[in-house]
């Protein structure tokens, strides 16, 4: 009795309740299910399991049901929901959506010259880290990944070795952007003293400055690849909405929404990386929940236990849309990300086990985004996003210090004469440097949208605000054991630093119109930058730095064909200023320490010995210094053909006034005290400087400070040509490359001493200034040819990729030997004209000639074979060989044939994808 | 008693016959003497006397007997006695298979000459070698410390008296080359047959007769005239050398105990694997470092090959003629060896530590020159004007 009351109670209940459950099962004309299908139903979407299933809790009533997938055709009904029902669905093949499957990146559309990446690509790229993406830009080959060096992106230009970081700018200038939120680097501090430090003698470069990146920007290997879902490489004009570059813009946006369990496990010769990741989504609450961990460690060589870099990454990424006439969206994402760089010698070689250097990073940052969409009025969006990233780096360097020969050394920070001492034969330096930088940024923008005389405009007003400051510790080392003989610093604490912070606004607007079936686009765009809060004797505190960028494209009328194909015609130009503003350790740079010896008494009993200087503190900083600006002039022409397309882009960048450290020149003098009246077998205790008669003397150094004495230019040409995916051998031909011409020079005089000092004995100051010193004209000219082929039955992906670099040369020109002015030895600048050329003293100024270096690089072809299949249902395993095959073309020197070889060797890999 | 004056003047007879009695006749006997004269040393063989006397002086009457020497044995009849024999002249000789010029000299002040038939051995020595004064010891390679690290700063300079008289090492001169012997190219203009190209040089302090140097003893120039055991214990005691080098800017340090030597060019640092060469020289009245500066640089070019690229290079340097070098030394390596940068005749081999480059076995040694003779507790150095021979490779520091 109890029971069927309980029974029926139940049954009215449930009918009185008016939520339904639907769910649509999804299957193909073989009666397979389909998976990872995007269902939308009530304006809410999801995807469909592996049993094609989806579910929906509603209220009864008549709702739009739309699903799309890639393989087969959209289908649209609407469906009324009266009770709790299964339907199932049979979608057809769309054999043409196969043309959508692209595994090299596209050029897109867009409106100037960008390229994508979505995350089929990268899946089958099957990268470690964000740099081994970057092969698939027109111009670059792919090379083997590179873990024990920070990785920097280059974005049209042949590169160059540059010991001294000046021509770092072009990397610096390149912003990289995770879900609109910038990654900001101004404030990385993270390098150590003594450059030439290296442990591991196999590697190129001293331990920490292949590493650093203060200079250089971004480091790539820090960035996992796996939660991302789509990457824009702007190598053009970016839009005025993003500044603080010079170069380029990545875009990277990342997954978002419901997905199913993703895991990735990756060996190689080098590396192995672990991957796992899941996406919900709350019906509910119409919030998405996306995490992702990600862990890699590498070696650069599997052999050496003792040099390694490890990666863990960590994120957590909600977003929840607020339902209303006008769309609220609200994003919140959380990351962690942990590196480590480490280097240390074989413990069993005996005492120099003791040489060790670790560089971990650990940043955390929060991002938040709040997006409201507006339909019909005059105000289309309002957008406003704030990020907060804080880091702890440290870097920890241990090296043991033989002294070779006795050395004195000056240990005083003030300015001013003291005592010095007397380096200790043998010791342990320790050195850490500790950064924590803080970073915030916020961007509020503004979307309108109307018509005006048949001209649709969507304009964008906006502004925002960055902060980077560095609550470090430091550089802390005892001044007594420092980790190279001779330094011209003292220990700096970061926090000392004053913030740098920078506001921008920006205006952009899109124009659309057409006229007799041509169809124009064009972006104008102007962007302030300003950098405020600094000291009023910087010239750019508070100027604004104007950016122009306009851009437009003109859709010429489509031409169709008997065969119902068309031809599309478009041409995009553009022209713009691109600013890269001045990182925290260019507008405060360490002070330079210099030391003159003034007393060197090292008398055979320890108790007696002295050693004394002068001390000077000079400032390396540069009260002009200007953000770097790079005029980018481009035009590109697309032809689209049934599924083929080809874009070929010229272009022509010109900046001059990159960052680089340049000489100064000061005018000090020192005492040299005078011991010849002492007797040493008489003397009783240390010479003391007070009893000592002395001389003056003058001197003059050359110092270093910061300045925008680079200039690089860049011109070339890209091509990107897709072809249609053929369907005989469901193959696609990919051609991309890129002829690039760039030339390196300094952009402000150069000075020097003369190469012999001493003339009649007497040693001299004198310091010419050069025009020209280092200039490097480099040109290459690259194709990749890829053949992918996508067999679906098998569920199975091949390409192959072919790398030809036709040739490279470098032109070093030669420097300029006889100065334009001089500076003579009271530090007056005066011109150095023909009489001066004839002064004896002076002549030596006129420097031997360099001559002119002309190296060429012949030809070289790489293969490269990838292959992925999918098993059951939820495994995918892939594999690739790197350099499969080399050919080298191989050179007549003399008699004997000598083949220019790069250290080029097959580089394997594997890896297994679980989706479940 | 009557008796007692008989026996007196039988007594008294006796003394008066037998003390006047005549001289004995002394009958002088001679020796049939033959001297052998040694050669200084084996290496060193003399072929002919062109100019020697032997002087044999009897040391009671203070007869002298002078003969000319012809050859190596002389025959003479000589009264017997004591005599004092001193040799003197000039001679030509052999040493390893060349034929030199010098003087001789020996010294013997007793040789008793008591038999009818007597040979004697003279030996003979070769008075003075060089003209002045020689390298004798370079110790280029620096040590190694406890824990296997390499440490340069007791590396020194060893120059040696080779006459026999007293030299003064005021304004001597101590040069390192520009050139390595490894690297051989072709120089335009190639002024090697009459000057040697260098990078430093640095000279001796003194107005002329501050540092006397006795005939056959050394002078020490040292980097860094300190004790460096202090710093390295597998390393030397310098604090006693004769001069150091301090170049102020390199954190090097000055011992006060230590005169310094005056920095003309540059600095010397010597090339620890042993690719430079060095020599000694002297300034001709007129040159001083003030006028040398200015008026001994030269340019040349040469061109710089790596593969198929060739950069032609335009240099200055410095030259040093070789008339007022008085000693050459090249360094090498077997392996690495190209060619000698100093004219044939300075010099014409190279002396080494290590018989490859970078060999580990190099450090703690130095090159030496070999010792011809030893006379007197005075050594005589061989100076053929060819390191391949004239020096000790790889040998054990003299100052260890």
């Amino acid at each position: 009795m109890k029971y069927w009351f309980f029974i029926v109670s139940f049954f009215i209940f449930f009918n009185i309740s008016s939520q339904v459950n639907v769910g649509f099962k999804l299957q193909d004309s073989l009666h397979n299910p389909i998976s990872d299908a995007y269902v939308s139903f009530n304006n809410k979407g999801k995807s469909t399991n592996q049993r094609g299933e989806v579910f929906f809790l509603v209220k009864k009533g008549n709702y739009k049901l739309s699903i799309k997938h890639l393989v087969y055709q959209d289908f649209d009904i609407v469906v009324s929901v009266t009770q709790d029902t299964i339907y199932p669905v049979f979608l057809q093949d769309k054999k043409e959506l196969l043309q959508e499957i692209v595994v090299t990146a596209k050029e897109s559309n867009n409106i100037t010259a960008t390229s994508e990446i979505d995350r089929r690509a990268m899946s089958h790229l099957q990268p470690s880290s964000f740099s081994d993406l970057m092969s698939l830009l027109p111009g670059n080959s792919v090379s083997s990944p590179v873990l024990n060096s920070a990785n920097n992106l280059l974005i049209r230009e042949t590169g160059i070795i540059d010991a001294n970081n000046d021509y770092a700018t072009s990397s610096l200038g390149v912003s990289f952007l995770i879900d609109g939120a910038p990654i900001n680097s101004n404030a990385n501090l993270q390098q150590t003293i003594a450059s030439n430090f290296q442990i591991n003698p196999l590697s190129f470069g001293g331990v920490d400055q292949r590493r650093r990146t203060v200079r250089s920007g971004v480091d790539m290997r820090a960035i996992a690849t796996d939660a991302i879902e789509k990457i824009e490489v702007v190598r053009g004009i970016a839009s005025a909405k993003y500044g603080d570059l010079s170069s380029g813009l990545i875009k990277i946006k990342r997954k978002q929404g419901e997905t199913r369990w993703d895991s990735r496990v990756k060996s190689d010769g080098f590396s192995k990386l672990f991957h796992v990741g899941k996406g919900f989504f709350f019906d509910k609450s119409n919030l998405s929940l996306n995490f992702d961990v990600n862990y890699l460690d590498a070696k650069s060589d599997p052999r050496n236990q003792l040099e390694n870099y490890e990666r863990i990454t960590t994120s957590i990424r909600l977003q929840k849309i607020f339902e209303s006439s006008n769309p609220i969206t609200w994003s919140l994402n959380a990351d962690y990300t942990s590196t480590l760089d480490g280097e240390e010698t074989d413990p069993d070689i005996g005492i120099e086990n003791l040489d060790r250097y670790k560089s971990t990073y650990k940043s955390i940052r929060i991002a938040n985004e709040l997006n409201i969409n507006f339909s019909e009025s005059l105000l289309r969006n309002l957008n406003f996003k704030v990020s907060v990233n804080s880091s702890n780096d440290r870097i920890e360097q241990t090296r043991w210090q033989q002294i070779t020969r006795a050395t004195s050394l000056p240990i005083s920070r003030e300015e001013g004469e003291s005592y010095g001492v007397f380096l200790e034969p043998s010791y342990l330096s320790e050195l850490i440097i500790d950064g924590k930088p803080l970073d915030i940024f916020s961007d509020f923008s503004s979307a309108f949208a109307f018509k005006v005389f048949n001209i649709e405009h969507e304009l964008t007003v906006g502004g925002n605000y960055s902060y980077a400051k560095n609550n470090g510790l430091g550089q802390l080392y005892d001044p007594r054991r420092p980790p190279v003989a001779s330094v011209d610093t003292r220990p700096r604490a970061f926090k000392e630093i004053p913030a740098l912070q920078n506001v921008a606004f920006y205006l952009e607007d899109i124009m659309k119109w057409s006229l007799n079936k041509t169809n124009f686009t064009f972006r104008a765009g102007l962007r302030g930058n300003a950098i405020v809060g600094l000291n009023d004797r910087y010239i750019i505190n508070g100027k604004l730095f104007l950016n122009p960028r306009l851009n437009v494209k003109v859709d010429l009328p489509r031409i169709t064909f008997k065969n119902e194909k068309s031809l599309n015609l478009n041409i995009t130009a553009g022209y713009g200023k691109q600013s890269k503003l001045p990182t925290q350790n260019m507008l405060f740079p360490q002070d330079q320490y210099v030391d003159f010896e003034q007393l060197n008494y090292f008398h055979p009993n320890k108790d007696f010995r002295r050693v004394h200087y002068q001390t000077y503190i000079l400032p390396r900083v540069n009260y002009d210094i200007q953000p770097a600006l790079n005029l980018k002039k481009e035009i590109r022409l697309g032809v689209n053909y049934d599924y083929h397309s080809l874009f070929v882009t010229y272009f022509d960048e010109s900046m001059n006034s990159g960052f680089r450290s340049i000489r100064n020149s000061n005018s000090l003098f020192y005492k040299e005290y005078d011991t010849s009246d002492l007797d040493p077998n008489m003397i009783t205790e240390a010479p003391a400087v007070e009893n000592l008669p002395f001389q003056q003397v003058e001197a003059q150094v050359l110092t270093t400070k910061e300045s925008n004495g680079s200039a690089i230019d860049k011109k070339g040409i890209e091509f990107q040509y897709t072809g249609k995916r053929l369907e005989i051998i469901n193959t696609r031909f990919t051609v991309s490359g890129a002829w690039l011409q760039t030339k390196y020079y300094n952009s402000l005089p150069f000075l020097s001493f003369a190469e012999n000092r001493f003339v009649n004995g007497v040693f001299h100051s004198n310091i010419g200034v050069y025009k020209n010193n280092d200039s490097f004209l480099k040109e290459s000219l690259q194709t990749s040819f890829t053949a992918d082929t996508y067999f679906q039955k098998l569920r199975l992906t091949t390409s192959l990729r072919t790398d030809i670099g036709w040739y490279g040369s470098t032109k070093g020109l030669p420097r300029s030997t006889v100065p334009f002015q001089y500076i003579n030895e009271q530090g007056k600048t005066l011109p150095y004209t023909a009489m001066e050329a004839n002064d004896p003293v002076l002549q030596s100024l006129i420097r031997t000639p360099d001559g002119i270096t002309e190296r060429e690089i012949l030809l070289s072809l790489q293969m490269h074979l990838k292959i992925s299949k999918k098993f059951y249902k939820y495994v995918t395993i892939s594999m690739y060989v790197n350099n499969l095959f080399n050919y080298f073309e191989v050179e007549d020197i003399g008699d004997q044939l000598v083949a220019r070889r790069s250290f080029v060797e097959p580089y394997f890999g594997m890896e297994m994808n679980i989706k479940f | 008693m009557k008796y007692i004056k008989h026996f007196l003047l039988l007594v008294l007879t006796a003394v008066v016959f037998t003390a006047c009695s005549e001289d004995p006749i002394v009958v002088v006997k001679t020796t049939n003497a033959t001297i052998n004269l040694l050669d200084p040393s084996e290496s060193v063989k003399i072929t002919e006397f062109s100019n020697v006397t032997i002087t044999l002086t009897e040391l009671n009457t203070q007869e002298k007997v002078v003969e000319k020497i012809v050859g190596k044995t002389i025959e003479l009849e000589l009264n017997q006695g004591s005599y004092e024999i001193a040799v003197n002249g000039m001679i030509k000789y052999d040493l390893n298979g060349e034929s030199q010029e010098g003087s001789i000299g020996a010294f013997i002040s007793e040789l008793n000459f008591v038999s009818d038939i007597q040979a004697a051995d003279v030996q003979l020595s070769l008075k003075s070698f060089s003209k002045d004064f020689v390298i004798e010891e370079i110790f280029f390679t620096g040590s190694l410390t406890p824990d296997g690290s390499t440490y340069g700063g007791d590396k020194y300079f060893k120059i040696h008296n080779n006459t026999d008289s007293v030299l003064y090492a005021d304004g001597l001169l101590l040069v390192q080359s520009r050139f390595l012997t490894t690297d051989r190219q072709d120089y335009t203009p190639n002024v090697m047959p009459e000057a040697f190209t260098i990078k430093s040089m640095i000279q001796l302090p003194g107005s002329g007769t501050e540092y006397p140097v006795e005939a056959g003893k050394s002078l020490i120039i040292a980097l860094d005239g300190i004790n460096h055991v202090e710093n390295n214990s597998n390393s030397i005691d310098l604090s006693s050398a004769d001069f150091e080098i301090f170049y102020t800017t390199l954190g090097d340090v000055d011992s006060p105990a230590v005169p310094n030597a005056i920095n003309v060019l540059d600095n010397i640092i010597p090339h620890s694997r042993g690719f430079d060469s060095y020599a000694i020289a002297r300034f001709p009245d007129g040159v001083t470092s003030a006028n040398y500066i200015t008026d001994y640089k030269y340019d040349y070019e040469w061109l710089f090959v790596f593969g198929t690229i060739s950069i032609p290079q335009d240099e200055t340097d410095y030259k040093l003629p070789n008339e007022w070098i008085l000693d050459a030394v090249n360094l090498s390596v077997e392996s690495e060896f190209q060619w000698v940068i100093t004219d044939a005749s300075l010099d014409s081999g190279y002396t080494y530590c290590g018989k490859v480059d970078r060999d580990d076995t190099r450090f703690g040694k130095s090159v030496r020159r070999k010792v011809l003779q030893e006379a007197n507790g005075v050594r005589l150095l061989q100076d053929t004007n060819n390191s391949a021979v004239d020096f000790t490779p790889e040998a054990s520091l003299s100052l260890k």
